[in-house]
């Protein structure tokens, strides 16, 4: 079963999506206006406007680069997609610079956005590419699972069949086709006798040898019964794919924490200096040892209650961030009024790097025991598929064997006999005609006779 | 027609007596003398005291497989031309040596005389 590589995640159908762009419209515009109001630049409503301008540019930009690339490349590569996230940054940055030199009548600062962007978007954008393809290929291969499973049981339940019930499902097939044409050419044929020609003869031995060829066709060995369908399927919900097992929570916290430096450190740097950036640095080591500690506790209780409730996971994700900020508030420094916007962001941002890159770690990880389930589960349905079919073929065999006498050997004789007899009728010598249709009227009804033998229990 | 200068009779080895019935009439028809068998052992049985001039022989029958019948009867009778008659399609290994033919049941008249006749080497007019 495939497993998504990070080439295929980054630049499959979920590279510069443009529902992927609307989803995270929200999250950015946030993320805007706390960087906003934690540089003090402009407030709320300004900065909602800068956060809605910015996606709209860099989403403009994303749609134009990738247009062209979609019709190049099916997976497009990973060199391209870093040029784009890079362009992504350039974007925000100039439309940052643009703003506040036109809007707020600020300084454009426009190498030092562009880098705070660059660095956020190279972050943000592999890990939310990579986390919505991994979810879309888990709804996939849920789907794909729930399919193999029924497969599974459909081809267990062929399989567990006995010979006799093989037998007698094959007899019924065999009966129910050929049984009624018999009773029909046996009507026929007794309601012709009286005045049998040439062409009447040959038209019945044609009907004949047709039911014949149909027995040997329902029992030769090499028919399957069960056509061969492929098992329709449905993807799963989003919140079906979104329950698994929070995996590596150490892992997830330490990228986390990475994806929250571009986020936050810089502009405290900046703004409130090396000193008080330390200090950030040092909650974020808080956040991220905390973010560890809820992802193991999750993971526990995932496996041993279950799916946890929407809120305890909410509580998980802004825990660390919170304690993080209640670090920064306890150590002496700049005023509550100053510091309150980080203070927000920490949180926020930790939630959010916490949510996605667990998300991201643990569909990876447990899209790849899910691909090997269904894998696996494909495997024992063929070998599953493999003995009801060899079954089957015995089973064939065997009644292939009982109905070759009984019924196909009959029905042979009387095509035989009807087809020789045809072209006595055509040289004019009608002499056998009454022992002829006498005795392939018999052998009909010792065909139909037989034939409901074998299904009578 | 048979070919006068060739010896004229069949044996026909069928266990139905249905199919025996029309093809005794069809090689009759041709000037065939027929003798007939309805086992395995039976056809063994008169090739061996008719010495025939062509064997007709169903792939199943009672008393015998087909290779044992087809192994005796060229024991018996050399050269002896051998058209295999099957309700299966496809033709047994027996049907592949020298002097053999195969039919597929239900079996036309035509085809019948056709390989009768490639076997026997006749001349129909």
């Amino acid at each position: 079963m495939h497993v998504l590589s990070v080439r295929e995640a980054m630049g499959g159908r979920w590279a510069g999506n443009v529902e992927g762009w609307l989803i995270i419209l929200l999250p950015t515009m946030l993320l805007v206006v706390l960087q906003e109001t934690t540089t003090g630049a402009s407030g709320v409503p300004l900065a909602l406007a800068l956060g809605l301008m910015e996606h709209v540019v860099a989403g403009a930009v994303v749609f134009l680069v990738i247009w062209p690339a979609r019709r190049h490349w099916t997976i497009i590569p990973l060199w391209f997609m870093i040029g784009l996230w890079v362009l992504i940054g350039v974007a925000r940055g100039v439309v940052w610079s643009a703003w506040h030199v036109w809007v707020l009548h600020d300084s454009a600062d426009l190498g030092y956005r562009i880098l705070v962007w660059v660095a956020i978007s190279l972050v943000w954008s592999p890990l939310y590419t990579y986390s919505l393809a991994q979810l879309d290929r888990r709804r996939s291969l849920l789907g794909e699972l729930t399919a193999v499973r029924n497969a599974r049981a459909t081809e267990r339940a062929r399989a567990d069949q006995s010979a006799r019930q093989r037998t007698r499902t094959l007899v019924s097939t065999v009966q129910s086709t050929i049984g009624p044409v018999i009773a029909q050419l046996h009507h026929s044929l007794s309601a012709i006798t009286p005045r049998l020609t040439e062409d009447s003869v040959e038209a019945m031995a044609e009907k004949l040898s047709v039911v014949a060829f149909d027995t040997s066709r329902l029992v030769a060995p090499d028919v399957p019964q069960v056509p061969e369908v492929a098992p329709a399927v449905h993807r799963a919900p989003v919140s079906a794919a979104l329950d698994f097992p929070p995996d590596r929570p150490m892992l997830a916290a330490a990228l986390a924490g990475i994806v929250i430096l571009p986020l936050i450190v810089p502009d405290t740097l900046r703004v409130q200096g090396v000193g008080f950036a330390l200090i950030t640095l040092l909650a974020i080591s808080v956040v991220v040892v905390l973010l560890a500690a809820c992802l193991a506790i999750l993971r526990w209780t995932r496996l041993r209650f279950g799916r946890p409730r929407v809120v305890a996971l909410i509580f998980a994700f802004l825990i660390p961030g919170a304690i993080g900020s209640l670090l920064i508030a306890a150590i002496p420094g700049p005023p509550l009024s100053v510091t309150l916007p980080l203070l927000i962001l920490l949180p926020v941002a930790a939630a959010f790097a916490g949510s996605n890159v667990g998300v991201a770690v643990g569909l990876a990880y447990s899209n790849r025991d899910l691909a090997a389930r269904v894998a696996a589960i494909h495997a024992e349905t063929q070998q599953l598929i493999e003995l009801a079919d060899e079954a089957d073929r015995r089973s064939r065999e065997q009644l292939a064997e009982l109905l070759h006498g009984p019924v196909y050997g009959r029905l042979s004789a009387c095509v035989m006999a009807l087809n020789f007899h045809a072209e006595e009728l055509a040289a004019g010598d009608t002499s056998r005609s009454d022992s002829i249709v006498s005795t392939v009227l018999e052998y009909l009804e010792a065909a139909s006779r037989d034939l409901d033998a074998l299904v009578s229990p | 027609m048979a070919d006068r200068g060739r010896n004229p009779t069949v044996v026909i080895a069928d266990d139905d007596p249905l199919i025996r019935a029309v093809l005794r009439a069809a090689m009759v028809g041709d000037g065939y003398t027929v003798v007939e068998a309805e086992d395995g052992p039976q056809a063994v049985s008169v090739v061996t005291s008719s010495s025939p001039g062509l064997v007709i022989l169903d792939a199943r029958m009672p008393g015998s497989s087909l290779a044992d019948t087809f192994a005796q009867t060229r024991a018996r009778a050399p050269g002896v031309p051998i058209l295999i008659l099957s309700g299966q399609p496809d033709p047994p290994p027996e049907a592949s040596t020298e002097g053999c033919a195969f039919l597929s049941k239900p079996v036309t008249l035509s085809d019948l005389r056709a390989a009768v006749d490639a076997l026997t080497g006749s001349d129909r007019p």
